[in-house]
């Protein structure tokens, strides 16, 4: 079982990128629409930027070593584009419903929370954060349509996550 | 050294070989049934598609033949995605996407999840300096 699970990790995290890639272009007109490509050029330099930053590291290791790192980046890859992508279909299937809405900020609000306190590994904290980070972005805009009071909510609802988050992350710095 | 490259070489061309033979096969003959028998071409690269990953998995222990039909198993599904994903449903989008991302999770979680080291304590104080030197009395 264990050498099955090895075998299927790269098919799987191959087909998760081309997912990524498939519905990449949806997620380009859905979050940046005034700008076709502005979502692929932003995430070209992020990894030429990552590259070049642990180009001297990435020398020194062995090529298992390089595997696994390639393998990590992927995985950090899919899971912050999959995030808002899922998030987006998820509240257009309900077909913009309040609910989804408010659903999908608790989850993206609850995902860096969750990667913050728990630091599990750097992979989540990275992916979490820039996915939730897209999700909430695409949240606030579809808040914005709905009215003054969705407004109002959402501003409330972000203040008391950012006081909530420092309180907690922020006070032994603060005392 | 040279006798282990030589195999892993040899392994990575037969891999490579069966992937390129097993998406020829099935193009061939999703292009021919398509053809003749007015078949969608989607509906027979799916039963290729599941034919090439119970293959990979039976012979999960030759991993070079293993890899070359779950890879082309993976191609001919993502085929199958591009040209059908958008005429799905939004919600079914939303649970092939779910699926994916929980997988993923679940590899995040068991292969990386190595804890964040932390520095909360204090850097240890400086040892103290060596007792000045007296000089010596006449």
């Amino acid at each position: 079982m264990e050498i099955l699970a090895l075998l299927l990790i790269w098919p799987f995290l191959i087909l998760a990128l081309g997912l990524v890639f498939i519905v990449g272009d949806r997620a380009n007109d859905v979050f940046f629409p005034a700008f076709s490509g502005f979502f692929w050029t932003v995430l070209i330099i992020v990894l030429i930027f990552l590259y070049f930053r642990n180009r001297k590291n990435i020398v020194q290791q062995s090529t298992g070593q390089q595997l696994e790192s390639f393998r990590k980046l992927l995985v950090m890859f899919s899971i912050a584009l999959l995030i808002p992508i899922f998030i987006q279909y998820l509240v257009s299937g309900f077909d913009h419903s309040l609910a989804i809405i408010i659903l999908g900020l608790l989850a993206s609000f609850g995902l860096i929370v969750w990667s913050l306190a728990a630091r599990i590994s750097w992979v989540l904290l990275y992916a979490n954060i820039a996915g939730a980070a897209f999700a909430l972005f695409y949240l606030y805009q579809e808040l914005w349509r709905l009215g003054d009071l969705a407004r109002i909510f959402a501003a409330a609802f972000g203040l008391i996550v950012a006081v909530a988050i420092a309180v907690v992350k922020l006070k032994d710095k603060l005392t | 050294m040279n006798t282990v490259n030589h195999h892993h070489v040899i392994k990575v061309i037969f891999g490579f070989i069966i992937f390129l033979f097993s998406l020829a096969l099935a193009y061939f003959t999703a292009d021919y049934f398509s053809v003749h028998s007015g078949a969608d071409k989607w509906i027979i690269n799916v039963f290729f598609i599941g034919i090439y990953l119970i293959v990979g998995m039976i012979v999960m222990n030759v991993y070079a033949i293993s890899l070359g039909f779950l890879f082309a198993a993976d191609v001919l599904l993502l085929d199958v995605l591009s040209s059908n994903f958008y005429r799905l449903d939004d919600l079914i989008k939303a649970v092939i996407i779910g699926v994916i991302l929980a997988i993923l999770y679940a590899i995040a979680l068991s292969r990386f999840s190595q804890p964040i080291a932390v520095s909360s304590q204090a850097a240890p104080p400086p040892p103290p300096p060596p007792p000045p030197v007296l000089p010596a009395s006449a």
